[in-house]
């Protein structure tokens, strides 16, 4: 999963990017509203944490300008709790609302909850035949037993998860998996996709060549 | 209710009514009295100069006929015919309607005749003219009833009810009166011979009778009962009172309407007004209604509204700016620790961490030190420990307090100033120019300069820092006093400013009397110029060089 983070404090944005990167996301960074609606017009994000006091262009205006073109689920932080402020970032079309100081664990778990509504899950456990997948422990298992994934192999196979039934093609999952600042040669999906199906069936994932990956059960 | 303006108003209003009524009522019925009064006058004058006029025309007969039998009048006359008008007079008015005068009572009547006998002959001796004609004894008290002769009767043809008459001659004696005449003292009027006629008027109980004297002394008294009239102007007066009332009640009532008509925006106003809170304070009295004095009102209530939204509107996004302030370092707080804390980490990472923390509680500690500063300030209480301050000094201290981030920016500092005595607080003073002079160090440009001057000017001490940096944007510069309003948020963030510096800068120096001001041109600088209030004494030496360049630039 992919998620631009929008912050003007800098500890700020380091903190909850590290944190995000540490629960398995891919995470960009913006530090002003400018740069922040480039990002999110640019790549297709899971999810954007947008802070509301931005320079160059306040959150609500990134919002907007953003809904005019995207429905990128979008989840507002903010210093500013009134009911008003609220109500307006609902109203102007916040899936969510975060008010600073927050606890991460409410952060990663709204986050969650909120690119699974996005994607259609409304569950946190997904089965998938014999295969069960837990979003909210990103936990993996084959007949009741534990599987062993590494962070990007699970991250794939939740991707592939929330978007079952559907074909998603290899730039997707380079889009969704992979941040800016990723330039390793982890980013081989084909490899990624032989150790899942080594750990989980070889039915498990389907390829269509040329088109992608999905899961069709 | 009864205090209530509406009510007051009626009130006020049907005691000026009624006042108003009151006095046009009494003017009109004394008028109509009056009117009543000259036209019955007037009718007596009439009939008593009629009297007088046939009166000289027969006055040789007349006087002649006193002493003389009467004489045969002419058969012109008509006798009959005249004796049966005065029949009939006394036919048409009762007795009773004329009220003879208390003076004068039935029962006294041949007294009072007698009396006005012996008056009328005391007061006749005295007179020289027409000479004195012998009057035989026996007709000294000939004050009888119809003394003229039979056929003078004529005289008094067409005086008819209820119009009276008596005559006397110039001694009082009667010569004539009416059949229904009451019994009148006679009153001499005769002034002599030469004088002119004389006429009276006078009103005897119910009765209004005019006296005319002719100039031979004959007095003719002509009168009526006004009781008829009275008992009329009663009923008039009767009349206006009640269309008095009636006018009285239809004005307290339709001024009632009408006031309740002329407050009802005035009660809408109110309920505005009283509906006006923080939830829709965005809310206006309607001015398209009130377009009258009540719309002057609504227009100044209007813009009284909008001060107090500016105001509470500023409070808000003062206190929403304030909590984010410090709501950012706390969750940066909150969630580095927790992030932290969430697995086992190196020592490099604790670190990091630890120096995060220590950077976001620095931040807080300062955000609340100014915060608490202007609090202060705001409340009146600046705390300022005053003394003796040379600007100078401080200004030289600031500068070499900043000397390094200078350099590290490689940004030259320069200072001219001149030695100039302030009363002030040295600390919050020297605050002032270091903020300034940081501020203009980091928006400057690597390379640039800061200049700071302390001059005298007009009275004044000046403190001036300019810089050549990008300078403040047109539209910017009178927000930058505000409390966290930053030109460039996102510089300002990574400075680590807290968006009070320079409204803590003015609040300093309007505590000392004096006034920050800001001048900038875009692209080429800021100038932020400290105006302080020099103490009387020094403000004249005329040696001080400072005034002197003053002076000669104000000559050239």
């Amino acid at each position: 999963m992919r998620v631009l983070v929008v912050e003007d404090e800098p500890d700020l944005l380091r903190v909850v990017a590290t944190t995000l990167r540490e629960d398995g996301y891919a995470v960009d960074t913006a530090a002003d509203g400018e740069d922040a609606l480039f990002k999110a017009k640019a790549w297709e994000y899971d999810a954007v944490v947008l802070d509301v006091m931005l320079p160059k262009l306040d959150g609500w205006a990134v919002l907007q300008k953003l809904r005019e073109v995207k429905h990128t689920p979008v989840l507002m932080l903010t210093a500013r709790d009134t009911v008003q402020d609220r109500v307006r970032g609902l109203n102007s079309g916040a899936d969510d609302y975060v008010v600073k100081p927050f606890s991460l664990t409410e952060l990663l778990a709204r986050l969650r909850a909120l690119i699974r509504r996005s994607a259609g899950q409304s569950t946190a456990v997904i089965e998938i035949g014999e295969v069960c997948v837990n979003t909210l422990t990103k936990v993996v298992t084959r007949q009741d037993e534990l599987v062993a994934l590494t962070p990007m192999e699970y991250a794939l196979v939740e991707l592939l998860v929330l978007h079952r039934q559907q074909m998603v093609s290899r730039t997707t999952i380079y889009d969704h998996l992979f941040d800016e600042e990723d330039d390793s040669f982890s980013n081989l999906v084909d490899v990624h996709v032989s150790n899942i199906r080594k750990k989980l069936g070889r039915d498990f994932i389907t390829t269509r060549r040329g088109q992608g990956y999905m899961i069709e059960g | 209710m009864i205090r209530s303006l509406r009510w007051r108003l009626q009130a006020w209003h049907a005691v000026v009514l009624t006042a108003v009524l009151s006095i046009f009522g009494m003017v009109v019925y004394h008028l109509l009295w009056q009117t009543r009064i000259d036209q019955i006058d007037s009718e007596l004058h009439r009939t008593a100069e009629v009297l007088t006029s046939r009166l000289r025309r027969l006055l040789p007969a007349v006087q002649m006929s006193r002493w003389r039998p009467p004489m045969e009048l002419p058969e012109v006359l008509g006798r009959e015919w005249l004796q049966s008008l005065n029949t009939s007079n006394e036919m048409e008015l009762e007795s009773e309607v004329i009220q003879r005068p208390p003076s004068a009572p039935a029962s006294d009547d041949e007294q009072a005749r007698g009396s006005s006998g012996v008056f009328s002959e005391q007061q006749f001796g005295q007179r020289p003219f027409p000479p004195e004609i012998p009057r035989p004894e026996s007709m000294t008290n000939l004050a009888d009833e119809h003394w003229l002769p039979e056929d003078f009767v004529t005289l008094f043809e067409g005086v008819d009810a209820p119009l009276y008459y008596i005559v006397w001659d110039r001694d009082g004696v009667i010569l004539q009166r009416s059949d229904f005449a009451p019994q009148v003292k006679f009153e001499n009027l005769y002034k002599g011979w030469n004088s002119l006629p004389v006429r009276t008027v006078q009103s005897r109980g119910w009765l209004r009778e005019v006296t005319h004297c002719t100039s031979f002394g004959n007095h003719v008294l002509v009168g009526r009962s006004i009781q008829g009239d009275v008992a009329s102007q009663h009923g008039s007066g009767w009349l206006l009172a009640a269309c008095g009332w009636l006018v009285l009640t239809l004005g307290v009532v339709g001024g009632g309407w009408l006031s309740g008509r002329a407050l009802r925006p005035l009660a809408s106003m109110s309920v505005t007004a009283k509906n006006i809170s923080v939830e829709n304070i965005s809310q206006r009295i309607d001015l398209a209604e009130t377009d009258s004095e009540l719309g002057q009102l609504a227009l100044v209530l209007n813009q009284t509204f909008d001060r107090l939204q500016s105001a509470f509107e500023h409070q808000l996004r003062f206190t929403a700016d304030a909590s984010h302030e410090l709501r950012t370092p706390l969750a940066v707080i909150l969630s580095q620790t927790e992030l932290t804390l969430s697995k086992p980490r190196s020592s490099d990472e604790y670190r990091t961490a630890l120096e995060t923390c220590q950077r976001a509680g620095r931040r807080m500690r300062s955000l609340i030190d100014s915060l608490l500063l202007l609090a202060r300030f705001d409340a009146g209480h600046p705390e300022l420990q005053r003394g003796s301050v040379d600007l100078a000094e401080v200004a030289n201290e600031s500068v070499e307090l900043l000397r390094p981030l200078a350099d590290e920016r490689k940004i030259t500092l320069r200072s001219e100033v001149l030695p100039m005595s302030v009363v002030g607080d040295r600390d919050r003073l020297g605050q002032v120019v270091t903020n300034l002079l940081a501020n203009a160090i980091r928006y400057n440009q690597e390379g640039g300069h800061v200049e700071v001057r302390v001059e005298r000017v007009n009275g004044h001490a000046i403190v001036s820092v300019s810089d050549n940096g990008i300078g403040i944007p047109t539209e910017e510069l009178p927000h930058i006093f505000e409390r966290f309003y930053r030109v460039d948020k996102a510089r300002t963030r990574v400075e680590g400013g807290t968006g009070l510096g320079l409204a803590i800068c003015q609040s300093v120096v309007e505590a000392h009397g004096g006034q920050i001001t800001a001048r900038s041109e875009p692209e080429h600088g800021t100038t932020l110029e400290v105006r302080l209030p020099l103490p009387p004494e020094t403000g004249k030496d005329l040696q001080n060089p400072g005034y002197l360049v003053a002076a000669s630039s104000f000559h050239s």
